[in-house]
């Protein structure tokens, strides 16, 4: 019997407006974790505006018509609570913890921007988060050693026009171009109930987050004819394996192999994740054992293999490592290549599958120890597949991978002709 | 007050009044010590089943390349198993382990599934008490620290925070936190075997076991595994930090930075000191939160960086206030000066009402919500142990955090937050900086190698 994924309640409803409301209660500690989950992420960005969405969810902390620039902050702060967002690919997410009893406050907070951003937003604050955003870039991307891995990763992977083609940070190009009216049309286009669920995890009774619901967000209007994103599931591909070798001040090689391989939510991302684990998790790991501890190729950190979970395209795997002293470039792609293709033909073992599965019940149960973690990962099932209790299927879902589908979807998806290869090398050995 | 959009209502005017605060939620902790000295605390936290694990070991005085290669080889092999053997039987109850040093301790950490406790502790013990440090795993983490090192030695905020403490500190054993490529390759197996033998030991150690567990049993559990972990070795006391030196601000040379490294460190007390909850409330007025004057100031009123932060930090042989913003180089000078500013202000000016009453909901709600998980829990547990604390002081600390006034906060913060006693270095392009930081303050300057 497999175990249940999400062992506590979940109440739904549905305002008439169209946001979708989730509450799990739980009472174990006296807090509670709001989240919005909207379904806009930098895929629905058109070429020239990359980095809008995220540069948008900045302008989100910024003041809306009842709140004051760097109130929202203050007020979840000052009410003892933590709070930040993100933006992806896929989507722009929410979300405070706060005690117990200011829940009514962050849900305010929410449906006064959900409302009623636009009238305050003014080019000052757009040009203040415009710098904010840059440094940030400077800071996670352009200042740190194979920071823009990522950024070189994507174009690669992805063809011109498709929707995971560039990173959420975008170009510093675009950032400086973007204009407030742009803003203010992206606010109305996106942000309206129907394009977002609201999740409540804690110590609250679901009927009184519902009464909150309505009560705040309940006379916001609709938006009927929201823009989907372009369709990213179907990939053309010309031509056949994408190479790129990027000369860098970086102490030493580094090579990422990546693949597409399947949307996140699908059987086949279910064996993809437990064969991520297979090969590239911890030091019982096939590459850590190979490349770091046997052939010592690699750095024994900085080696791993993961799927980045995007749900609206053939989601990337990546695997990575980094060249011990005295290893060249080329030396630690042919040991990369050699253990990728060793799976991709010899499959998994027994073993194997059970080390990868008690990690990922671990992993699992981490995620979800948080009320937070539970708030995001009900916000994401709603958004992405229809009803937050389908969180439960992941967990079972890895646990029944078997050792002959890992395999079959190895032989499958990591074929030499279907990789990106990206290599750093230091700009003293180039 | 902006008039509401027409076509898309907002939200009720009224903000939601607040509710009274909730009372401070201590979970009970059960606790014993061993026959062998170790003090072993379990709290139940049912959460998820999992269970979290925290061994703190007083490390103080230790030899700095040798206490890092210890903690990175502590799990590379014992004498029946190897170091894959040790990570695979952990991986397959879902757990994982690992060591860290820093000046003041070596801690374990780590968690898997609970119904895997018994396996997690027996493999713990058989490291604490068999570690074999194998020559050909001592050699590859002996390598693989130096590589990290190295790497740590081309990011800015790792070189920033070095020069930081070697200026705080002086000779004091916190100057120096990551020991020298070289002397990391120096290190033979045999000594970290000695070093072992003497620190590695249960006398004043203290386990921290929190999760899905019954405290009595876990306690049990703890004691069948660690009860034959042996006495002996010895205890080197921490020498107190020394005061810090107010001097000329540091200017250290990365050519080509697109960013500064700004850090500055300022006095600061221990957790039972009776300034302290004034203290830590002063550094969330001044920069220790978003919703703070100078987070306010840098990043959303001027957009210089993108997370400026600061904070108390604790060691066991003292505490220091430190402060810490990745700037664009062409506005070091001017964040500086807003920096400088704002630190001056506090130290001038008593903080508003409002702004008091908000620091303090903050530091009362981020005590609620550090304890809220099973891992959050485990790492304040243990952390306080090690201070010779236990959780039920966090009640003291919570009064004295509700009942602090404006003058007590005014005061804490003239003493330490005042600008004057402070010191700073900045890491960047020493040629485009160093002229408009030299304006505001003297400066000297130190040549990198990175």
């Amino acid at each position: 019997m497999p175990p249940n994924g999400y062992p506590w309640p979940i109440e739904t409803t549905r305002l008439d407006n169209g946001l979708r409301v989730t509450v799990s209660q739980d009472r174990s500690a006296p807090v509670v974790a709001v989240n919005l989950w909207y379904d806009v992420g930098s895929r629905h960005e058109p070429h020239g505006c990359t980095g809008f969405a995220h540069l948008f969810e900045h302008l989100m902390f910024e003041g809306s018509v009842h709140v004051a620039k760097s109130e929202h902050m203050q007020l979840i702060q000052g009410a003892g609570g933590s709070l930040n967002a993100t933006t992806n690919p896929d989507r722009t997410n929410y979300f405070e913890t706060v005690p117990a009893e200011h829940l009514a406050l962050a849900l305010w907070l929410e449906a006064d921007r959900m409302g009623g951003l636009v009238p305050a937003l003014s080019q000052e604050t757009l040009d203040n988060q415009r710098e904010v955003v840059k440094n940030e870039r400077r800071q996670r991307y352009e200042n740190v050693p194979y920071g823009d891995a990522w950024l070189r990763l994507l174009p690669m992977l992805y063809p011109p026009g498709h929707p995971y083609h560039h990173a959420t940070i975008g170009s510093m190009e675009d950032l400086n171009a973007a204009d407030l009216a742009t803003f203010k049309n992206f606010h109305e286009t996106y942000y309206a109930p129907n394009n977002a669920v609201l999740t409540v995890v804690g110590d609250a009774d679901p009927a009184e987050v519902f009464g909150l619901a309505e009560k705040f967000f309940g006379g916001l209007a609709p938006r009927p004819d929201i823009p989907a994103a372009p369709e990213g599931r179907q990939v053309v591909i010309a031509g056949g394996p994408a190479r790129d070798r990027v000369a860098a001040d970086v102490p030493a090689p580094r090579v990422y192999l990546a693949h597409r391989t399947y949307p996140f939510g699908t059987a086949e991302y279910d064996a993809l994740t437990v064969l991520a684990v297979v090969l590239g998790s911890g030091r019982g790991s096939r590459l850590y054992q190979r490349l770091a501890d046997g052939a010592r190729l690699a750095q024994p950190d900085n080696i791993g293999a993961y799927g980045v979970d995007l749900a609206h395209g053939p989601a990337p795997l990546i695997v990575t490592a980094t060249a011990r002293p005295g290893v060249t470039a080329e030396q630690l792609e042919a040991g990369l290549v050699e253990v990728v293709d060793e799976l991709a033909s010899g499959g998994v073992t027994e073993a194997e599958l059970d080390r990868a599965r008690a990690l990922l019940t671990t992993s699992w149960w981490r995620q979800l120890a948080t009320f937070e973690g539970r708030a995001d990962t009900l916000g994401r099932y709603a958004v992405q597949f229809g009803d937050p209790a389908r969180a439960a299927e992941r967990l079972p879902g890895w646990l029944s991978v078997t050792a002959e589908r890992a395999s079959g979807l190895a032989a499958e998806l990591l074929r030499p002709i279907d990789r990106a290869t990206l290599t750093y090398v230091p700009e003293a050995m180039a | 007050m902006t008039a509401l959009s027409s076509e898309r209502p907002a939200a009720p005017y009224t903000l939601p009044p607040l509710g009274p605060n909730k009372k401070l939620k201590l979970p009970k902790e059960a606790e014993r010590r061993l026959p062998n000295g170790l003090t072993v605390i379990a709290i139940r936290r049912p959460a998820v089943p999992l269970v979290e694990l925290r061994l703190w070991v007083p490390f103080g005085r230790a030899h700095l390349a040798r206490a890092v290669l210890l903690s990175q080889t502590l799990f590379s092999g014992t004498d029946t198993m190897s170091m894959v053997e040790i990570a695979a039987a952990l991986q397959s109850v879902g757990g994982g382990l690992s060591a860290g040093v820093d000046p003041d301790r070596l801690l374990v950490s780590g968690n898997g599934l609970v119904t895997g406790l018994d396996r997690i502790l027996e493999l713990l013990a058989g490291v604490l008490t068999g570690a074999a440090y194998p020559n050909d795993e001592v050699a590859t983490e002996r390598e693989r620290l130096a590589d990290r090192i190295q790497v740590a030695q081309s990011q800015p905020a790792h070189l920033a925070r070095e020069a930081l403490l070697r200026r705080m500190y002086g000779s004091h054993p916190y100057a120096t936190q990551t020991p020298e490529v070289e002397q990391v390759r120096a290190v033979r197996p045999a000594q970290l075997r000695a070093l072992h033998a003497e620190r590695v030991r249960p006398d004043e150690a203290i386990l921290v076991l929190v999760g899905d567990v019954q405290p009595g049993k876990a306690l049990d559990a703890a004691e069948r595994a660690l009860g034959g972990w042996e006495a002996g070795g010895r205890r080197l006391a921490l020498p107190a930090a020394p005061p810090l030196s107010p001097g000329p601000l540091l200017v250290v040379d990365r050519p080509d930075a697109v960013q500064s490294s700004l850090r500055i460190a300022l006095p600061a007390v221990g957790r039972t000191h009776p300034d302290h909850a004034a203290l830590q409330l002063a550094n969330l007025v001044f920069g220790g939160y978003f919703s703070s004057r100078w987070v306010e100031n840098i990043r959303e009123d001027k957009g210089y960086t993108y997370g400026p932060h600061s904070a108390v930090e604790h060691g066991v042989a003292g505490s220091a206030l430190t402060v810490a913003a990745e700037v664009a180089t062409e506005v070091t000078g001017p964040a500086l000066l807003e920096t400088v500013y704002e630190l001056g202000r506090l130290a001038s000016l008593p903080p508003k009402e409002d702004e008091l009453e908000q620091a303090r909901q903050y530091a009362l709600g981020t005590l609620q919500l550090g304890m809220s998980t099973q891992a959050g829990l485990a790492t304040v547990a243990s952390t306080y142990a090690g201070f010779g604390l236990r959780l039920d002081y966090l009640a003291e600390h919570s009064a004295r955090l509700a009942a602090a006034t404006r003058d007590d906060v005014a005061a804490a913060a003239a003493t330490y937050l005042a600008p004057s006693r402070a010191v700073a270095v900045v890491l960047g392009d020493a040629g485009r900086i160093e002229a408009p930081v030299a304006a505001l303050t003297p400066v000297e300057r130190q040549v990198s190698s990175a």
